[in-house]
Parts: C-alpha cells; sequence; structure tokens
C-alpha cells in the first residue's frame, strides 16, 4: 500500500520495501510517480526507488546497494489501484 | 444441576480452557511445519540485535544471536515463545490462588478474555509479542506484592529487598527489550509499588523509590529514542541474519531490509501514519467493539471480587483499578496494533484485580468515590446472565492483534480441523 502524504510517500504493508519515501520530479512528470527513499538525491551504498504509472497502475520497485565488492538488486513488479482515503486490511491479504 | 455437578463441570472447563491451549502451542512451536509459526513481522521484531551497533529493541536480539549465531535464531525462538507462554499462564494461575479470590467462574472469564491466555495459545498471538514478557514481570511484581503482605514481619523486608531489586534491575532490561514499556507496562508496575508506599508509610524510602524508578527507566527510554536506527543500520542487523532466516521471513527479496527490522528506519510522520490508518481502514470500530467486550469481562470479575462497602461507602478498590486503566491508556496514541493494547492493558488490569483484593486499600473506604458505581449496573444484569454472555463472548469472537478487518473477528475453529 502506497500512502501519498504532501511530498511523502509511505509504505508499510508489503515487509519488504517498506519505508517513506520522498516525491521526485512532481511537477515535470504527470503520467509517472517518481519517489526515492531517503530523499531524491542518489546514496551511495544504498539507492531505492519506485517509479507509479498513474494511467495503468503498474508500479515498480528497485533497490540496488553495495556488499562489500557485490551489487546487489532487488526488483518487484506489483500491479495498483487507486482506493481513495480508505482502505482495507483485507484488500491486502493481511492477517 | 446440584452444587457439586457445577463444581465438577467448572472444573473441567477450566482445565479444557488451559490445557487444550497449551498443548496446542507446544506442538505448534516445537513441530516441523513449512509455514512461519506467527506472523513474520514480529518474528523479525526480536531478531533486531546490536551488530550495527546500540539500537532500541536489540537486546534480545543480540543474545539469541550471541547463542544460536550462525545455525539460525527462528526456531530457537519458536521454543522459547512456548515457554513464555507456559511462563505467564503459570505466573497467572499463581497470582489467582495467591490473591485469595476463590470464584471459579472468575478464573474462566479471566481466561477466557479476548487476548487472554485461552486465545493465545489457540492462535499464536499476543504471547508471542515482546509485551508478553511485560506481562510475566508484572505477574512476577503482583506474587512478590503478595508474599511481602503474607510474609511474617521479620521476612518482610527480605521481600521487599528482593522486589525493589527485581524491579531496578528488569524494568531498564525491558525497556532495552522495546522501548513502548515505558507506556505499555512501567506505569501499572510504578502503581502497585505506589499502592506499597501507601500501605506502608513508615518505610519513606518507598515513594523516593517510585522517583527514581521513573527516572531510570525515563532516561534508559530517551537513550532509546536517540538511537531509534536509520534505514543503513536496519540494512546491516538484516545482513547479519543467517541467509536460511532470512529466506523463511522474506523469500521473495532476503537481502532487502524486511518487516519490523526495516522499520527501524521509519520516521515519527510514518509511524504517525500508521495510527491514522486504525481510523482510515474502518479497523476503529472493530477496536471498540472489543474494548466494549473486555470492559464487559472486568466488570464481571469486580461485581464477582465484590468489593465490601466500609462504614457505608465504597472500598477504594475500584478507584484504584481505574487509575490502572487510565495510565496506560496513552498506548494508544503511540502505536497503531490497538488489538495487542486492548489485550495488554486487560491481562494486567485483571492481575491488578487479583493482587489488590490483598491490599489494604480494599478495606478502606473511598472519600471521592467515581461516580461510575457498577452496582447500579448489577440492577439491570443478573451475575449468571453477564457471566454467560462473557463465556459466549470469549469463545465466539477472537481479537485480531493489529490490522483489523471483519474476516478476522470470529474464532478461527474450522482451521484446527485442516491439520
Amino acid at each position: 500500500m502506497l500512502e501519498i502524504w504532501g511530498s511523502q510517500i509511505y509504505q508499510f504493508l508489503q515487509g519488504s520495501f517498506s519505508g517513506a519515501y520522498a516525491i521526485c520530479d512532481q511537477e515535470k512528470n504527470t503520467s509517472h510517480l517518481d519517489f526515492r527513499l531517503n530523499g531524491c538525491e542518489k546514496i551511495a551504498d544504498l539507492d531505492r526507488r519506485g517509479v507509479l504509472n498513474l494511467n495503468t497502475g503498474e508500479l515498480l520497485m528497485r533497490e540496488i546497494r553495495m556488499q562489500g565488492d557485490r551489487v546487489i538488486q532487488n526488483e518487484g513488479r506489483y500491479q495498483c489501484r487507486k482506493s481513495g482515503l480508505t482502505f482495507n486490511f483485507a484488500d491486502f491479504n493481511h492477517e | 444441576m446440584n452444587s457439586r455437578s457445577l463444581s465438577i463441570l467448572r472444573f473441567i472447563a477450566l482445565a479444557l480452557c488451559i490445557e487444550i491451549p497449551l498443548i496446542l502451542s507446544y506442538f505448534w512451536m516445537t513441530g516441523d511445519f513449512s509455514v512461519p509459526r506467527f506472523n513474520v513481522w514480529p518474528i523479525s521484531e526480536w531478531l533486531i540485535n546490536y551488530q550495527a551497533g546500540f539500537i532500541r529493541r536489540g537486546l534480545l536480539g543480540e543474545i539469541l544471536l550471541r547463542i544460536y549465531g550462525p545455525s539460525g535464531l527462528i526456531r530457537p525462538l519458536y521454543i522459547a515463545m512456548f515457554f513464555s507462554y507456559v511462563i505467564y499462564t503459570a505466573t497467572f494461575i499463581l497470582v489467582y490462588l495467591k490473591s485469595g479470590i476463590r470464584n471459579g467462574n472468575v478464573l474462566l472469564v479471566a481466561i477466557l478474555i479476548q487476548g487472554g491466555i485461552f486465545h493465545m495459545g489457540m492462535t499464536s498471538d499476543f504471547y508471542t509479542r515482546k509485551e508478553n514478557i511485560f506481562l510475566i514481570f508484572f505477574a512476577i511484581q503482583c506474587l512478590l506484592y503478595l508474599q511481602i503482605k503474607s510474609a511474617p514481619i521479620s521476612f518482610q523486608k527480605y521481600w521487599l529487598g528482593i522486589y525493589l531489586a527485581s524491579l531496578f534491575i528488569v524494568t531498564p532490561s525491558l525497556v532495552l527489550v522495546h522501548e513502548a514499556y515505558i507506556f505499555l507496562s512501567f506505569p501499572i508496575s510504578a502503581l502497585l509499588l505506589w499502592i506499597l508506599a501507601l500501605e506502608r508509610p513508615q518505610d519513606r524510602y518507598l515513594r523516593l523509590a517510585v522517583g527514581l524508578l521513573f527516572c531510570e527507566t525515563l532516561i534508559i527510554f530517551l537513550i532509546c529514542s536517540v538511537f531509534h536506527g536509520d534505514i543503513a543500520m536496519s540494512q546491516l542487523i538484516w545482513d547479519s541474519l543467517s541467509l536460511t532466516d532470512r529466506l523463511q521471513l522474506s523469500p521473495a527479496a532476503p537481502y532487502s531490509t524486511f518487516g519490523a527490522i526495516g522499520s527501524l528506519g521509519w520516521g515519527f510522520n510514518q509511524h504517525l501514519s500508521t495510527l491514522y490508518g486504525v481510523v482510515s481502514s474502518g479497523g476503529i470500530f472493530i477496536w471498540i467493539f472489543f474494548a466494549f467486550g473486555n470492559a464487559l469481562v472486568l466488570s464481571y470479575i469486580y461485581i464477582a471480587i465484590d468489593p465490601p462497602k466500609i462504614n457505608g461507602s465504597p472500598s477504594q478498590y475500584l478507584h484504584w483499578i481505574c487509575i490502572g486503566f487510565l495510565v496506560l491508556t496513552p498506548m494508544f496514541l503511540v502505536g497503531s496494533d490497538w488489538g495487542r493494547w486492548i489485550a495488554s492493558i486487560s491481562n494486567q488490569l485483571i492481575l491488578l484485580m487479583f493482587v489488590l483484593r490483598q491490599s489494604d486499600l480494599f478495606f478502606k473506604p473511598d472519600m471521592n468515590p467515581l461516580p461510575i458505581q457498577l452496582s447500579l449496573f448489577k440492577r439491570f444484569i443478573s451475575r449468571t446472565f453477564l457471566f454467560w454472555l462473557c463465556v459466549a463472548y470469549g469463545l465466539i469472537f477472537k481479537m485480531p492483534e493489529c490490522c483489523a478487518d471483519l474476516r478476522t473477528v470470529f474464532a478461527p475453529y474450522m482451521t484446527y480441523f485442516s491439520f
């Protein structure tokens, strides 16, 4: 679940990729929502970002980080729908 | 049905309500099943450690890691959970036995209450959370309090010393286990100590002890607040776990920080957004239902204990129970797992009701009685009807820990037949 509060996006129902994300380039892009963990500046060891297609609801989450001399990359694709101002935990199969 | 048959029936009901959840919990926690034995979120919370430096909630995870190391922590955690359930059940029953209340109906509804011993074992909820450690410690404090009251005068100082030592040593440790201890359980511990100080005016140091304990707890809490963690620390903690543990918790993304470990990197605003979720998900109506139901059970216990009237005035008993309730309510503004808070408050209030049965305040008149007098309630509803209402409430429903929706409010008896 993505909750948009002003210039921030919160995610916590999916155990991975939880956190507070900053929305980047909001004015330039009307078809996509681009958001990043720890602000819009790329951080050296950990870069986690999401791109939500506002027309189709497709969400791409991507995380790239360094662990020693290795690069670890995680990627997840999700299909979203807009639920408005309310939600039900049943929709997320969350118990 | 004669009274002997009723007693036998009550004994069988009590034995079943204690034994079935214990047996179920034993087989579930020690058996060989492919699925996680309880929610992966609390599992990950138990595994928070100090591998990224000092951080809130890390004490028990660090101890587990030091003992079991790379061989995986989740299986030993399951066994520890089962033993914590057994210990809580044992201490709860001991407090009841030592309180001098001899009323099987009271014990039965106290066990069947939502979030209580019966539902803990039947659903693997509540006792698998860190607040079960807090409940065990409060039950031990109640036992020590009762021991101080019943010991010969020459031994009272000895038990008082043990009680104070345990408070001053264990309380800061519990804040290191989970900083919410300061809201979730510390207030009622301090209240019990304050009541003891009122009962023993000759021991003036007990009042000082309340102040010192508060300062000690607050300092540790502030330290934990400063070292609340960030996303980089949560990733390091996650990486310190064995791959087998990470795969069990998060098979789709075992290299990304997960669950409660990931939540260490959350900010204050995000925690507040989960509180908003209590309202926006409609869960608040479910919590109001269970809060009312548990209040009904607590009312029955109060009516059955039946505090005396002293020179026409009500006993101070209800006064102190209500203070116990009030000091625990701020937790509802701190976290969104309202089912956990309702369960924790209910269990602690039941222990307080048991233990204050032996308090001097039970036999002292209340000069400023509370406007809520449950004796008025008794006029409209019979005690027998209320008892059966509490039993039905305990058996039909199942309060979720958090994230309430209407699918999850009934006891899942059919699930047991699918094993």
